[in-house]
């Protein structure tokens, strides 16, 4: 089922709610939510309009592969999943809490929709390779997004797989760079600057679309599957802001990581409904 | 080709790593699933491509991280990928990738290292695996299997195929003296009992079997009867058989191309700590000290007295005779 921009737009809105009440369950653990609001419109587009996948059948061979290479903002993957059924409601209210699944980076084993763990910087991408590249060696359709962050790109590795991808042709892989412009040290130009990132990627030979990573009606264009090169693999660059949809949260770095507090949870519901 | 037989294990009069890879080679022909993933290291194993199946062989270039992370990927699509490379950077070089997207996530990926030990000789400590068996035995999930000759590479080979989850497969240097000339049973976490001794016991790994087996035939003629097990795997290691040989003799000596610390010494220091038997240890492999010098293989082995010869001296000094 497709989902109009607006539809979506309600979907990433609803997402957040979630982020928000799981990050107050986490209590006093505390949550990454600056990240997680950073990539909720791109993992809301993903899952409700660009991906193939059955919430039934978690391992059916055709699905297209999602990896959150960025693992910290693992609550912009979880609210999507319990969105589209593949967390549990009531799983959900684990979050970060005693004998949970659901950790503050994600695990690969166990939880429904997760393909494989992360927090580690720098590792999706490789796995994302051999993904793409076991869909060509067995002629299949499917897609893989590896989402990665800006600050994340500073990872040597990160440029290992980009070239990898390139020199084996994997027109059937797709990463997507979260460009909030900040770290958990601060402004990513001022601790290592990583821009002009489009040029970077087109300079390693991949096709490079540009989008607002914000804004679902944009993303749903950059993302959509006509945009792919044949034998060329593909890079979205997201602009986003850090902690985007909620006022006292978009660019402050101090909600990086943090605790929610009841206050905070209500006045973030009241700016959310 | 690869009969285990005992004419061809005499025609195998090779280094392990052309000997790996012409196994592979030959399996790939077998099976569409496994794909030899290396880092610019194919030619380490006279191996740069398979021309009736150019698939399954992939080349990350200098890249090792992303070897690993590739495998791991390909592993998750039902592949059995094979990483191929020395072993320090099979094994270090993309170690948190083995750990977390290898080992964690309990993925079908066969890593093998190659020239494990001073197989490098003269090339120096950077491709010296020193220290590989300890880092890749602490990791939860992991298998770790060090073949005593070409034979038991084919078995160790064959075995992780059929295992679920990760192995890593540490080759040594040098040219293996053949131990097994027959076909023979192999089995995961099941060590190879050659003979039971009476005054003193030899946990061998690697290519070191074929000098305990000499050491203890030395021994057997000056009336000391030692035992030698083939401790192909050294994780999961046979509990049962070091508890049963620690009750029958009051020496025991593991023997391993490998650092003292962490490797299969260790591990039997383990397993004996908890006997209860009274059972003494002693270990040999190298120091818990990076050389500044080097030599050929050959050499080395011999100042760490990794021989039949010094095996024969360690063990009398041992039993005080």
């Amino acid at each position: 089922m497709k989902y109009t921009a607006e539809a979506l737009a309600d979907k990433a809105r609803e997402a957040r709610r979630i982020c928000m009440q799981m990050s107050y369950i986490a209590g006093s653990e505390g949550a990454h939510i600056g990240p997680a609001l950073s990539i909720m419109d791109i993992t809301t587009v993903l899952y409700f309009d660009v991906m193939n996948y059955k919430v039934d059948d978690r391992y059916w061979s055709e699905r297209d592969r999602f990896i959150l290479s960025k693992g910290h903002a693992c609550l912009g993957q979880y609210a999507p999943l319990v969105l589209c059924g593949f967390i549990s409601e009531e799983e959900s209210k684990t979050f970060n809490r005693t004998h949970t699944r659901l950790a503050g980076h994600p695990s690969g084993i166990g939880v429904p929709g997760i393909e494989h763990p992360s927090g580690s910087l720098g590792h999706g991408l490789a796995v994302g390779c051999g993904i793409a590249l076991a869909g060509k060696m067995d002629r299949k359709d499917y897609n893989t997004y590896v989402l990665i962050g800006d600050g994340e790109a500073n990872e040597g590795s990160i440029w290992e797989s980009v070239m990898f991808a390139k020199q084996h042709k994997l027109d059937n892989l797709v990463a997507i760079v979260d460009v909030n412009n900040l770290q958990y040290g601060g402004k990513t130009a001022d601790l290592m600057d990583m821009s002009p990132m489009k040029e970077k990627w087109e300079a390693f030979g991949w096709n490079v679309i540009t989008t607002n990573g914000n804004d679902v009606a944009e993303l749903q264009i950059a993302l959509d599957k006509s945009n792919k090169k044949r034998d060329v693999p593909t890079c979205v660059i997201a602009n986003t802001v850090k902690g985007f949809g909620l006022s006292f949260i978009a660019n402050n770095n101090d909600w990086h990581h943090c605790k929610v507090t009841k206050e905070i949870l209500e006045r973030a519901l009241d700016e959310l409904k | 080709m690869f009969k285990i037989n005992a004419e061809n294990t005499q025609s195998w009069n090779i280094q392990f790593r052309p000997m790996f890879g012409e196994l592979v080679r030959n399996l790939v022909k077998e099976r569409n699933d496994v794909i030899l993933v290396v880092a610019d290291s194919g030619r380490a194993c006279r191996c740069d491509g398979f021309e009736e199946c150019p698939n399954q062989f992939i080349d990350c270039g200098i890249a090792e991280q992303n070897m690993v992370g590739v495998a791991a990927g390909l592993a998750h699509c039902g592949k059995k990928p094979i990483t191929f490379g020395f072993a320090p950077f099979a094994s270090e070089r993309g170690f948190e990738q083995i750990r977390i997207d290898v080992a964690y996530s309990n993925l079908n990926v066969i890593i093998v290292g190659s020239e494990g030990g001073v197989g490098m000789g003269t090339q120096g400590v950077t491709h010296f695996g020193w220290e590989d068996v300890a880092v890749m035995r602490s990791l939860p999930n992991m298998t770790v299997l060090c073949p005593a000759d070409h034979a038991e590479l084919i078995k160790c080979l064959e075995a992780s195929l059929n295992l679920n989850g990760p192995v890593y497969i540490r080759m040594n240097g040098g040219i293996p003296k053949p131990v097994y000339r027959e076909d023979y049973d192999f089995k995961v976490g099941k060590g190879i009992l050659h003979k039971k001794g009476k005054d003193i016991n030899i946990i061998a790994t690697g290519p070191l079997v074929s000098k305990a087996l000499e050491a203890a035939d030395i021994l057997d003629a000056e009336g000391i009867f030692a035992g030698v097990v083939d401790m192909h795997t050294i994780k999961p290691l046979d509990e049962k058989l070091i508890f049963e040989l620690a009750g029958e003799a009051r020496l025991m000596l593991t023997i391993e191309e490998h650092s003292v610390v962490n490797g299969l010494g260790t591990a039997v220091a383990d397993v004996l700590s908890t006997s209860g038997s009274g059972c003494r240890l002693i270990k040999m492999g190298f120091p818990d000290q990076y050389p500044h010098t080097v030599s050929p293989y050959d050499v080395m082995m011999s100042d760490y007295g990794l021989t039949a010869e010094n095996l024969v001296v360690t063990i009398k000094e041992g039993l005080g005779r």
